[in-house]
């Protein structure tokens, strides 16, 4: 998760970028260390919060470069 | 001219006109005010805020257009531009009187129609900002109830001082209506500004922050002119405070331009310029 929260603290913060992920790992009932599908449920469920403070495209574009460097391909 | 250069020139310029206006305020018997009228600065004021207003309209009315129809966000920035708007035009009518016409505005006047439009519109705004991001799931933040209700009372309280004295002043109803009106909707904003101020308080650190920041700013300053403003206008006495409200109001209309453009950077990932000639 670690990844995640330094991926949107670039626009975030860390306070928000942090507190967000874990609160929406917790209610997908996701806890670390997660699994490869549950890395990619969680970064769907980001993308649509995300894109209310950058956009959708500058949301969907963090995520997948996420996506890119946990190594899991270039499915959004 | 280098970008460097531009930026030194513009911040030297910014800096001048501010120490030219805050003196107007502080020592309006200084020697350079016999040569620097304060219809001199009504000018100067104006030619910064007019542009700045419509640069902060084009960016914000943009910043919707990338959030596009299906973000909740693209509402609030639809807001910001139309709050941006109605002020320009509420400036144009007022400068016509000031300083075309030269004389004092009639009370009530389009203008008025125009501010007071423009001021239930961006309350609004932040309204649905705000909502927008509670929306996005995200942590934005917690203020307690009891915070809120406090900072509520506080601002009641001292908008009640304000508009008290209006009451029993002379003039039509509508006059004194108006003249109310204007702070009860600054004393609303205030509230709306509090609380968007614990998302301002958590991004921080993150690019986003520079936005809301900056916006919280330039809508904090609008709110302190207009109250400064009042005090004036029941207050003769303290008319050389106008610069002031001025300098707050310039202020107030360049940061909403800064904060409309940021925004538009921040969807981008690159500056909007850059964007364009790239074709983006």
């Amino acid at each position: 998760m670690a990844l995640i929260v330094d991926a949107l603290a670039t626009d975030l913060g860390r306070t928000m970028a942090r507190a967000s992920v874990e609160g929406i790992a917790a209610r997908l009932g996701l806890k670390a260390p997660l699994t490869r599908d549950e890395q990619a449920t969680l970064l769907r469920a980001l993308s649509p919060g995300l894109a209310v403070f950058v956009g959708k495209a500058a949301a969907e574009q963090t995520l997948f470069e996420v996506h890119v460097r946990l190594g899991l391909g270039g499915v959004k | 001219m280098t970008a460097r250069i531009r930026k030194g020139a513009l911040g030297a310029l910014g800096l001048m006109l501010t120490a030219v206006l805050l003196g107007r305020a502080v020592v309006p018997t200084a020697a350079i005010y016999q040569f620097v009228s304060d219809y001199a600065l009504r000018w100067v004021s104006s030619l910064v805020e007019f542009p700045a207003l419509i640069a902060g309209f084009v960016y914000a009315r943009r910043a919707a257009e990338r959030f596009g129809d299906g973000n909740p966000a693209a509402r609030a920035w639809r807001g910001f531009a139309a709050w941006l708007a109605l002020i320009a035009l509420g400036q144009v009518v007022f400068s016509t009187y000031g300083l075309i016409l030269r004389r004092a505005a009639p009370l009530p006047s389009l203008g008025d129609a125009f501010y007071l439009a423009g001021y239930v519109v961006m309350i609004g705004s932040l309204i649905a900002i705000q909502r927008a991001h509670a929306q996005s799931g995200f942590t934005v933040g917690t203020t307690s109830k009891k915070g809120v209700v406090a900072f509520a009372l506080g601002v009641s309280l001292a908008i009640a001082a304000l508009v008290t004295p209006i009451a029993s002043m002379p003039g039509s109803v509508l006059v004194r209506a108006l003249n109310a009106v204007y702070p009860l909707l600054d004393g609303i904003a205030m509230i709306a500004l509090f609380v968007l101020a614990r998302t301002v308080r958590v991004l921080r650190g993150g690019r986003a922050w520079r936005v809301w920041a900056t916006l919280l700013l330039s809508i904090t300053l609008s709110c302190v002119g207009d109250i400064v403003f009042a005090q004036f206008y029941f207050h003769a006495k303290l008319s050389r405070l106008e610069a002031l409200v001025d300098l707050a109001f310039m202020a107030s209309y360049l940061l909403a331009a800064r904060a409309a453009y940021l925004q538009c950077s921040l969807m981008q990932g690159v500056t909007p310029t850059r964007a364009r000639n790239e074709g983006g």
